[in-house]
């Protein structure tokens, strides 16, 4: 009777032993579930943050470089081989963006989306270098404009002087002022002119270097825009002067 | 005199003095329309010397005034505007603050 009191308990035991072990398993399998639906719904709602992040950044290149190579079709005063170079540079950095987007919809893997913001990013500076050096080409452009019309103003104005001179009037203080105005002129002449030199140089492939380069380029180009403005009120001033000397 | 032939007189005298009116007025309008045709051709003519020295104007010397020395001025102004607005452009592209890193 005990032995079998025994053996009907040990039995129990078991029983609800094993039933513990298999609620937990079940317990533990619906958990293992949800982990990995859980899971694969971050994966996929990462893969779509990085794919649309990437598409916006792509999108905005591609415009800005649009906008870009537009700019260098419309400059009028560059010369064709500076507006060449600046051209090659658009167009091979519109190719690559071009690629990049192309590649977007094939991205399905959390893999393959974080390598293609990789390689995105890693093709930034080229873009940057080319949207640069068309927006420098474009500040050189209008600034050529602007020396075009200094020059035009102070022949203008040496015109004058001689004609009132050849009349008898006193007009060595007003050539004075312009022979300054006409060396000045000449300065900024000489500073675009290594600016096209600067602008020529910028190597293909080598963007770090170039965006250096670039730098150079917009601080002298700020010099000549400043020299164009004082040189433009010099010559308001003096043409005051050679109108009375008419 | 007899007062048929003084009539018959009048009349002829009537008739010159009509013929010569006739004459005056076809004359004086044949005049009229020569003249005419001679204006237009002298206006043509001028008008075109005047075209010609408008458009041969660029291909000869400029003529420096200081009405056109006040025009150039106002263009440098806007030319300086445009380079101002142009030289800022451009330093921003080096800053591109609109960057995104997308493979954070």
């Amino acid at each position: 009777m005990k032995t079998n009191n025994h053996s009907f308990i040990s039995v129990s035991l078991k029983t609800a032993m094993i039933a513990v072990a298999v609620v937990v398993m079940a317990t533990q399998v619906s958990v293992l579930v949800a982990t990995k639906t859980l899971a694969a719904e971050n994966s996929e709602r990462e893969v779509q943050s990085i794919v649309q992040k990437t598409n916006t950044e792509l999108d905005r290149r591609i415009a800005a470089t649009k906008a870009s190579g537009q700019a260098i079709d419309d400059n009028k005063n560059i010369s064709p081989d500076v507006k060449k170079q600046a051209k090659d540079g658009n167009k091979s950095t519109m190719d690559s963006l071009n690629t990049l987007k192309a590649q977007m919809s094939n991205i399905s893997t959390l893999a393959g989306a974080k390598q293609q913001a990789t390689a995105t990013d890693a093709e930034y500076n080229k873009f940057k270098t080319s949207n640069a050096q068309a927006a420098a080409t474009e500040d050189l452009d209008s600034q050529q404009g602007v020396q075009k019309k200094l020059e035009g103003l102070a022949g203008d104005l040496q015109t004058q002087i001689t004609s009132a001179e050849s009349s008898g009037k006193d007009t060595g203080s007003a050539q004075d002022q312009l022979d300054g105005i006409m060396n000045l002129i000449k300065a900024i002449a000489a500073i675009i002119a290594s600016v096209v030199a600067l602008i020529l140089s910028l190597a293909a492939g080598d963007f770090g270097a170039a965006l250096k380069i670039l730098e150079t380029i917009m601080g002298q180009l700020g010099i000549t825009l400043n020299m164009s403005f004082d040189i433009s009120g010099g010559i308001e001033g003096l043409a005051g002067s050679v109108a009375g000397l008419q | 005199m007899n007062p048929v032939q003084t009539k018959s007189k009048s009349k002829i005298i009537l008739a010159v003095l009509a013929v010569i009116v006739v004459v005056m007025i076809v004359g004086g309008a044949v005049y009229a329309f020569f003249l005419a045709g001679k204006t237009d051709t002298a206006n043509t003519n001028g008008d075109a010397n005047n075209n010609q020295q408008i458009d041969s104007e660029p291909a000869s010397k400029k003529q420096v005034t200081n009405e056109s020395v006040q025009k150039d001025l106002g263009l440098l102004d806007a030319a300086l505007k445009d380079a101002s607005q142009d030289h800022e452009k451009a330093k921003a592209t080096l800053q591109d603050e609109k960057r995104v890193k997308v493979s954070n």
